[in-house]
C-alpha cells in the first residue's frame, strides 16, 4: 500500500472525527444570574439579538428587586407594613388597605387554600416566625425550638386564608392571628409577571430558573427545554445520583419543586426544615420532595408545598382537588409516587421502581 | 494450486496483514472516540469547567480538568470552591446557614448553588447535551 493510500485513509478517518466536535450549543443563548427575590435566578434568552435580551434581564431584574421588597412578610414593603398593622390590630372591626397587588395575592391564594383544604396556608405567617424563619438570613441568630405552648396556642387561634374579607379593597379579618406569608406563593406568581414581561419585549423562547423552580417559553433551537430534577436523596448520602430524573418541558410549561433540604435549621444534629405543616405547628413529615408541572407557576407553586404537606398518603387526593396532573412526590422512605400522567412523561434516572397513583 | 504467493503478488496486494490491522484498529479508535465524547457525554451531562459569578459581575470560568482550591472575597467574608477530578463544591463559606457547603459536590453540567449571603455562585457547564437547568433548588 502506498503512502498516497495511507495519507487518503487517515484523511477519511479524521473527517469522521469532525463530527465528534459539536456546533456551538450555545449560539444565540443569552444567559444571565441574579442575586434577587432571595434566591439566586438563572434567566435563558434564546435570541440572536443581544440588546433585546439584556433589555429585557434589566427589567425582570429591577421588577424582581421591587416585588421582592413588596412583597416580603418582614420587611418594610407593602406586605410587611400590612403584617405590621395584622399585630397592632386591636378590634376585629379594623380595616386596613394595601397596594392592589398584595390584595391579588391574597384574593388568589384564598381560593387555592381552600381547594388544598387549609394545606397550603399563608395565614400562619406567626407560626413561620415562631419558627424563626424570618430569621434565616440574620447572620448572628442562634436557632430555637420555639415553645410547644405558644405553638399550640397559634393553632388553636387557627388562623385561615378565609378568615380575611376583602371588599372595596377594604381588608378586614376577625382572626387576630392572621399574619400573611406567601413564601410558597410569591415566587410562582412573580414568575408568571416574568413570562409576560419577556413576551412584551417579544422574547418567545426562554427559561427562568429561580433556585431550582422554573417556567419556560417556547423551545431551545427547536428543541424541548431538558430539566434534570434533583436527587433529594443525595444530601444525606453523597454517593447518591444527584439527578434523580428528566424530564422535558414545552411552551408555557412550569416546574416546582418543594424539598425538606432547600432552607433549614440545624439544632443539635436534627434539621428543621422551613415547610411547616398547619395542621401540627411543626415541619411537615413524611416528605423529602414534591415536583409538579402545570402551565401556572402560582398555582404551581403552591401545589407543591400542599401536596408536600399532605405527604404520601393524602397528596393524590389533594392533587386532584387542586387540578394538578403532573406530581412526583419523593417520601422519607424513598419511595417515589407519580400520578399517571407523570409517568408517562419523567424519565426516572433511578432503580427505584415507582408507585402509580391515580 | 499455488500454495505459496510470490512475493510480488504480496506486494500487490491491496492490504497487507498489517494494513488491516492499522485499519481495524483506525475503525476501532473511530468508534471508541464516539463513545468517550459524544454517547457518555450525551447521557451524564459531564461538565467541563466551572463558572464563579461574584454579585452582578461577569462570571469566571476554570477548567475542571485541573484540582484546584479557588479562594473567591465575597460581600460579607471569603468562600472557598474546590475544584476535584471534574467535580466542585464549596469547602466553607462565610455564612451562617453554610447551605452552599451542605449541597456538596456540583457534578452534573447545568448544575448551581450559591451561597446567597456572600453574592457568590458557582455553575457546570458541559458543551453536549446536558440539562437546560436542574430543578429542585440550590
Amino acid at each position: 500500500m502506498n503512502i498516497n493510500f495511507n495519507v487518503c485513509l487517515l484523511t477519511f478517518f479524521l473527517l469522521f472525527l469532525t463530527a465528534c466536535q459539536n456546533k456551538d450549543p450555545s449560539k444565540g443563548l443569552y444567559q444571565q444570574q441574579l442575586f434577587t427575590f432571595g434566591t439566586l435566578i438563572d434567566i435563558s434568552i434564546v435570541s440572536d439579538n443581544s440588546e433585546q435580551a439584556k433589555r429585557a434581564i434589566d427589567i425582570i431584574s429591577s421588577e424582581f428587586d421591587h416585588l421582592h421588597t413588596q412583597w416580603h412578610p418582614w420587611k418594610n414593603g407593602a406586605l410587611g407594613q400590612l403584617n405590621k398593622k395584622f399585630y397592632d390590630a386591636s378590634s376585629s372591626s379594623d380595616t386596613f388597605t394595601s397596594p392592589p397587588s398584595v390584595i391579588k395575592l391574597i384574593q388568589d391564594s384564598q381560593l387555592l387554600s381552600e381547594q388544598s383544604n387549609g394545606l397550603f396556608n399563608p395565614a400562619i405567617g406567626q407560626l413561620v416566625k415562631l419558627w424563626q424563619f424570618d430569621q434565616i438570613e440574620n447572620e448572628n441568630y442562634q436557632f430555637k425550638i420555639p415553645d410547644p405552648e405558644k405553638i399550640q396556642q397559634l393553632l388553636e387561634k387557627n388562623p385561615q386564608m378565609q378568615d380575611i374579607l376583602i371588599n372595596n379593597e377594604k381588608i378586614t379579618t376577625n382572626n387576630a392571628a392572621i399574619v400573611l406569608d406567601f413564601g410558597a406563593f410569591a415566587k410562582g406568581v412573580a414568575i408568571e409577571k416574568m413570562m409576560s414581561i419577556l413576551k412584551d419585549q417579544h422574547i418567545d423562547n426562554a427559561l427562568i430558573n429561580a433556585g431550582g423552580d422554573l417556567k419556560v417559553l417556547g423551545s431551545k433551537n427547536g428543541k424541548a427545554w431538558k430539566i434534570g430534577i434533583k436527587n433529594p436523596a443525595k444530601t444525606q448520602n453523597p454517593s447518591e445520583k444527584a439527578i434523580i430524573a428528566a424530564i422535558e418541558l414545552n411552551d408555557n410549561e412550569t416546574l416546582f419543586t418543594s424539598g425538606n433540604y432547600e432552607r433549614f435549621f440545624e439544632f443539635q444534629g436534627k434539621h428543621y426544615h422551613h415547610i411547616i405543616d398547619p395542621r401540627t405547628g411543626y415541619p411537615a413529615v413524611g416528605t423529602q420532595s414534591v415536583t409538579v408541572l402545570t402551565e401556572d407557576a402560582a398555582l404551581a407553586d403552591a401545589a407543591s408545598t400542599a401536596l408536600f404537606v399532605a405527604g404520601p398518603k393524602l397528596w393524590a387526593e389533594i392533587a386532584k382537588k387542586m387540578n394538578v396532573q403532573y406530581v412526583m412526590l419523593i417520601s422519607d422512605d424513598n419511595k417515589i409516587y407519580l400520578t399517571p400522567a407523570m409517568a408517562e412523561r419523567i424519565e426516572l434516572l433511578t432503580d427505584i421502581k415507582p408507585v402509580i397513583v391515580k | 494450486m499455488v500454495l505459496y504467493k510470490s512475493r510480488l503478488e504480496v506486494e500487490m496486494a491491496i492490504f497487507k496483514p498489517a494494513d488491516v490491522f492499522i485499519l481495524l484498529s483506525a475503525c476501532f479508535l473511530t468508534a471508541w472516540l464516539y463513545a468517550v465524547f459524544w454517547f457518555d457525554n450525551a447521557q451524564q451531562g459531564e461538565a467541563d469547567s466551572l463558572l464563579i459569578q461574584l454579585a452582578d459581575n461577569e462570571p469566571v470560568e476554570y477548567t475542571l480538568s485541573k484540582d484546584k482550591i479557588i479562594t473567591i472575597q465575597g460581600h460579607i467574608g471569603p468562600s472557598l470552591i474546590e475544584i476535584k477530578q471534574g467535580k466542585a463544591r464549596f469547602i466553607h463559606s462565610s455564612c451562617r446557614n453554610q447551605f452552599c457547603v451542605f449541597h456538596g459536590w456540583l457534578t452534573v453540567a447545568g448544575d448551581t448553588t450559591a451561597c446567597l449571603p456572600n453574592r457568590v455562585s458557582i455553575s457546570l457547564k458541559g458543551t453536549l447535551n446536558d440539562y437546560d437547568a436542574i430543578a429542585g433548588g440550590q
